[in-house]
């Protein structure tokens, strides 16, 4: 968001370490939102009730009140600020909380100042958003539907990503960007960006392996019509499916699974291929 | 996070300092539109890339579609200092083959035959 587009924007921090307070108020400040600080869940619920803001840097664990206390009390607001979760909690329970009660985005502690200030600007920047629904919110099977939006992928990732903080960080950034990859495949060709339709996502867990499935709303596509992806050409050939993408006027990329396919385990599709499964094992 | 650019000039090559992740979306629209600007009066570039990410597919495209566009100029477009994950996704995607990296903006700039400035 540009300084000028942020002027007049107002921003919570709610948090009881002062000096994390004191650094993002400097911080979005400086990109031109007006903030103002509280200390804790309660201090925070009172300016929340008593004052209009547009979003809230909300902490997890405060005295007095912890903060997904206050964001179940702020659907009591008549109209709710969009809330950005900043913790270091990163256990299933926490995140599927703040999920539940539509937070917009959750940011792990320890964070750089830039991320959190393109995360308030993402925030602010964005039109009402299509819910996500929690269907399932054990820790080991979590199962979401999530509208076919480019933001809610952002989103989701976010939550979802936050939850693996325990896996060595190779294993997290393989099943991270394996999940980017075909949750975008399937909110843009399955479900051709409507917001209306529905991508169903569980991620289950055991001791030895994660186990993402993801349904698209599409119908399915096949592997000998795939001249757009790189995935269908023999090694040496890595920009044929460029040139034909060209051709179709369709965006750049076609290495979605050409990536994933080297970042997990084992990958299966149903028949349809609008449902896919991926494994990482631990 | 967002990806903010920025552009300098080494002798006749055009530097472009990449900050961020270059994802599908606005990121990726964000590089294309800039140096598809930046092709018009300079075939010679290279991306730095040491405050990169995190690079997914549509970042990849348009990395390799700007590569496309700059060679059939008779440029170039090179990359210097991607991150071991960064590069980790270049092996796999087998683009190492095909786009150039080095260690160093110099040593890529070098590479050019111009002097730099």
């Amino acid at each position: 968001m540009t300084v000028a587009a942020a002027k007049g924007k107002r921003v919570l921090v709610v948090d009881d370490e002062e000096a994390l307070r004191d650094l993002l108020q400097i911080a979005l400040k400086e990109e031109g939102y007006a903030v103002e600080t509280a200390r804790d869940g309660l201090e925070g619920l009172e300016r929340l009730q008593n004052e209009k803001f547009d979003l809230v840097l909300l902490d997890v664990w405060m005295p007095r009140m912890n903060g997904l206390e206050v964001l179940t009390k702020l659907h009591e607001l008549p109209i709710p600020p969009r809330v950005v979760v900043m913790t270091a909690d990163h256990t299933p329970e926490t995140l599927l909380h703040t999920i539940q009660q539509e937070a917009y985005h959750y940011i792990g502690k320890p964070f750089s100042l830039h991320s959190a200030v393109d995360v308030v600007g993402r925030a602010l920047a964005s039109e009402e958003l299509a819910a996500i629904e929690v269907i399932s919110a054990k820790p080991e099977w979590v199962e979401l539907l999530v509208p076919c939006d480019r933001e809610a992928v952002d989103r989701i990732e976010s939550f979802l990503m936050g939850m693996k903080g325990d896996l060595p960080e190779e294993v997290r950034e393989s099943i991270g960007q394996a999940f980017h990859e075909l949750l975008l495949n399937a909110v843009e060709w399955g479900g051709k960006l409507d917001p209306n339709r529905k991508v169903d996502i569980a991620c289950l867990r055991t001791k030895r392996m994660v186990l993402y499935r993801i349904a698209d709303p599409g119908t399915g596509f096949r592997f000998d019509e795939l001249a757009h992806a790189a995935i269908a050409y023999p090694e040496g050939s890595a920009l044929d499916h460029i040139r034909v993408r060209d051709e179709k006027g369709l965006r750049p990329g076609g290495f979605g699974l050409l990536l994933t396919r080297s970042l997990v385990d084992e990958l299966i599709y149903n028949q349809k291929q609008n449902e896919v499964v991926f494994v990482k094992y631990l | 996070m967002a990806l903010t650019l920025d552009v300098k000039k080494a002798g006749a090559v055009t530097v472009v300092g990449c900050r961020g992740v270059i994802v599908y979306g606005a990121e990726s629209e964000e590089l294309r539109a800039r140096l598809k600007e930046l092709l018009a009066s300079t075939h010679s570039l290279v991306l730095d890339m040491a405050e990169v990410g995190y690079v997914d597919s549509g970042g990849l495209g348009a990395i390799v579609g700007l590569l496309t566009s700059a060679r059939a100029a008779g440029g170039d477009l090179k990359l210097a200092r991607p991150s071991e994950r960064v590069q980790h996704v270049l092996r796999i995607t087998k683009l190492l083959s095909v786009v150039e990296t080095y260690d160093t903006v110099e040593a890529a700039v070098a590479t050019y035959g111009h002097a730099a400035a």
